[in-house]
């Protein structure tokens, strides 16, 4: 098959909102995502949004391109602050091999790695 | 008594905490929307696989000190699907543990599947916090 040089880009908001939503995706509720009062109290000093958001904004991005993760290794790099921007982005460096990233607020790298991508389906 | 919390020397290579199983349920089909957008088709997004795997881990083990770091995360899905509103069944276990620096290291292995198929297997390696 051919692989796009490029896995096109997939922003979200990470609103307070969205990590409500998260939380009731996952029934994750630890305050340090939810409640500012608590996370001030933390290194972080205010709300930070669950990691895996960033990784499931990837994963969708790749399946809105048509591809599957056969496999995949990242590191969380960073944390994303309640209210920042992210965005997914995958550039193929050959036979389905893609170095993976996420951006906060399109410069800071909150998730980093490699991915092998297949065709759905 | 409460049960204790569980801490790094208490994790064993091949430790399993047993099965959890997650409904693809209108709540959790709601969040995603809320976020990613409404699913397109009448199969579960792979990242809705993601989120249960991430929603079993919490619950398997518990109670968890305040703290835990996910520091990295692999995760390989089979190709096969799920619809919507059906239950996936995610085996839990321990891989591996390390201290190194000071820090406790821990290897989650999770295995997805439903109706009798693999959906995906991941590691969650946590930096644990007790």
């Amino acid at each position: 098959m051919t692989y796009p040089d490029t896995i096109p880009a997939l922003t979200i908001q990470s609103t307070p909102e969205a990590a409500q939503a998260y939380a009731a995706l996952t029934q994750d509720w630890n305050p340090i995502h939810l409640d500012a009062d608590f996370a001030a109290d933390t290194p972080f000093g205010r709300p930070i949004a669950h990691g895996t958001m960033a990784l499931n904004l990837l994963v969708e991005a790749i399946a809105r391109a048509g591809l599957r993760i056969a496999d995949l290794d990242i590191r969380f790099s960073a944390p994303t602050y309640v209210g920042q921007s992210l965005t997914a982005t995958a550039r193929h460096q050959g036979a389905g091999s893609y170095e993976v990233t996420v951006l906060a607020e399109g410069e800071t790298p909150v998730l980093t790695g490699r991915a092998t991508l297949k065709a759905r389906g | 008594m409460s049960d204790p919390i569980w801490t790094y020397d208490r994790f064993e290579p091949g430790q399993s905490f047993g099965e959890v199983t997650i409904p693809l349920d209108t709540e959790r089909t709601d969040g995603w929307a809320a976020i990613y957008g409404p699913p397109t088709g009448p199969d579960a997004p792979d990242g809705m696989i993601v989120a249960g795997m991430m929603e079993a881990y919490i619950r398997a083990i518990q109670p968890r000190p305040k703290g835990n770091v996910h520091a990295s995360q692999t995760l390989a899905f089979t190709g096969a699907t799920v619809p919507l509103g059906a239950k996936v069944t995610y085996h839990v276990s321990v891989r591996d543990k390390a201290l190194k620096k000071g820090r406790n290291w821990v290897t989650f292995s999770l295995r997805a599947e439903a109706a009798g198929q693999e959906l995906m297997t991941g590691e969650i390696l946590s930096i644990w916090a007790a």
